[in-house]
């Protein structure tokens, strides 16, 4: 017999550890691949998804079922990625001012004007590359609302409440993303000519 | 249409946010627009760029490590609360079990000791002065100010710093007449505090001054405190003189019964003279003396070591049947 979110969750707070793992196991590919795009990185999303999951183990004596289990885990979720951009995006700063490295100052003209050929450069994967150091700069709550449309194609409504604001709040973050992307898109494309 | 507003509605078109209305809506808006249209076809192509940007989804392999990681940490954690959650219960269990009643009694025996400190125990007046502090300590020193109780500790081997510590009296000079009020509470005051007996005599026959004021009130106060100096006060010249002024109040069975008291227990043989002179003297000034005054002196006339107090009793006695 299958058992219902609540009835694990029930369970869990008396301290069944295989009812945790099994409500675990219904949603963690989902935190997991929600990291991955946020990250864009192996080991940031397993460090999300561990803190996330501690988060829920922490938390879920006193859940209170005044929501359904799915939105308060992709609440944590959306809150822990933020945080974790907050923290990576000082540390980061630090490490770069301490040693700069070449290749980070390397812009896609330089690359594309180098003695190579456009075909043997692979220009998707190096478009896709500077798309995503785009998105690094991007305020943490554009860029979770631009990965969670565009790379998880949640609906506005669902971010909007995984990340407990309004739907014009999801729509301007995801405007104005879009819109800083796009721009970053045409000076790539027209040094890629 | 304007073109902030096609450009949401083209964004939101492409990321299938759109109704079906607004879908038509925007599709007509394009057919009669070519700008608009073109502009449509560049995000659309930003937006396939965009989306086939999107990062690799994590492998199967990163999911099977992040949930063995994830229930090691679980499972360490959930040991750790329960050892600390069942050591708790254990040890409240072993408490209630063995020493409910001890504890119940130390506890309040605890607050007990709390509450009378915090009733009972006076406020320190102690003023801790630092260097920076020597303004006040000259104005608390200066003029006529009495230093006694000095206690100065051993020099700070490190910094050379010795802690003085002293009383700092300032003698007050207060003049008004005996009945004032606040006269009164300082004979009290030395009457009870004094170690001096003849600062104790003093205060006592400063009190007696009162009754040569034309006004003057019996006060219930120093009538009390006169009964307990002649009853407690360890030097016999101090309560010889609580005697004689209690003899000016008028006789009521609080005099009557000092008076016994004193000539039943008072060691000192003067005393117990003063007081059935006292005694005569209520006689003779027309009083009559109940029973309980008939029974003390039949056994002082028969008993007392005093022979003039045992013939005094007799007299009395003989002259009250």
């Amino acid at each position: 017999m299958i058992l219902t979110d609540n009835q694990l969750i029930i369970n869990a707070q008396q301290g069944d550890m295989s009812s945790f793992e099994e409500l675990v196991y219904r949603y963690d590919r989902h935190v997991l691949n929600i990291a991955r795009s946020f990250r864009n990185s192996d080991e940031d999303a397993k460090d999300i998804y561990q803190e996330v999951f501690m988060r829920v183990f922490r938390g879920l004596k006193n859940f209170q079922f005044k929501s359904e289990f799915s939105t308060w885990l992709f609440r944590i979720t959306t809150n822990v990625c933020i945080t974790y951009q907050t923290r990576k995006k000082t540390h980061d700063s630090l490490d770069r001012e301490i040693s700069a490295s070449e290749d980070e100052t390397r812009t896609l003209a330089d690359t594309l004007t180098d003695n190579k050929s456009t075909d043997e450069l692979t220009l998707g994967s190096e478009i896709s590359k500077y798309i995503n150091k785009a998105l690094e700069e991007l305020p943490p709550q554009q860029k979770m609302v631009f990965t969670l449309k565009y790379f998880e194609e949640y609906k506005i409504r669902e971010i909007a409440e995984m990340m407990q604001c309004s739907e014009g709040a999801v729509k301007k973050y995801l405007f104005t993303a879009t819109h800083k992307m796009r721009t970053r898109l045409k000076n790539i494309m027209r040094d890629a000519r | 249409m304007k073109w902030d507003k096609f450009i949401e509605l083209a964004y939101l078109f492409l990321l299938d946010e759109l109704s079906f209305d607004e879908r038509i809506e925007l599709e007509n808006v394009m057919m009669q627009d070519d700008e608009l249209k073109s502009e449509f076809e560049n995000i659309k192509e930003s937006f396939e760029i965009l989306k086939e940007s999107k990062p690799q989804v994590a492998s199967e392999r990163i999911l099977v490590n992040a949930r063995q990681t994830l229930m090691r940490q679980v499972r360490a954690e959930s040991v750790r609360v329960s050892f600390f959650r069942k050591l708790a219960i254990d040890v409240r269990k072993y408490v209630y079990e063995n020493y409910t009643l001890a504890i119940s009694g130390l506890v309040t025996f605890v607050l007990g000791i709390i509450v009378c400190y915090i009733l009972l125990i006076p406020k320190s007046n102690k003023q801790i002065l630092q260097p920076e502090d020597r303004a006040r300590l000259e104005q608390a020193t200066k003029d006529d100010v009495k230093i006694s109780n000095l206690q100065i500790s051993q020099p700070d081997s490190k910094n050379g710093e010795v802690e003085v510590k002293f009383d700092a009296v300032k003698p007050i000079q207060y003049k008004a007449k005996v009945d004032d009020p606040a006269i009164q509470k300082l004979l009290l005051a030395s009457l009870f505090n004094e170690d001096n007996p003849g600062a104790r005599i003093k205060s006592v026959s400063t009190i007696a001054q009162q009754f040569k004021g034309k006004e003057f009130k019996y006060d219930l106060q120093i009538k009390n405190a006169l009964i307990k100096a002649l009853k407690t006060d360890s030097n016999p010249a101090v309560r010889k003189e609580a005697l004689v002024v209690l003899n000016k109040y008028p006789y009521d069975e609080e005099i009557r019964d000092v008076l016994l008291y004193v000539l039943s227990n008072d060691r000192n043989s003067g005393m117990r003279v003063a007081a059935i002179n006292a005694l005569t003297d209520l006689q003779q000034n027309g009083h009559t003396l109940d029973e309980a005054v008939k029974n003390v002196l039949t056994k002082k006339a028969e008993a007392d070591k005093n022979d003039y107090v045992k013939i005094r009793a007799a007299s009395i006695l003989q002259e009250e049947n």
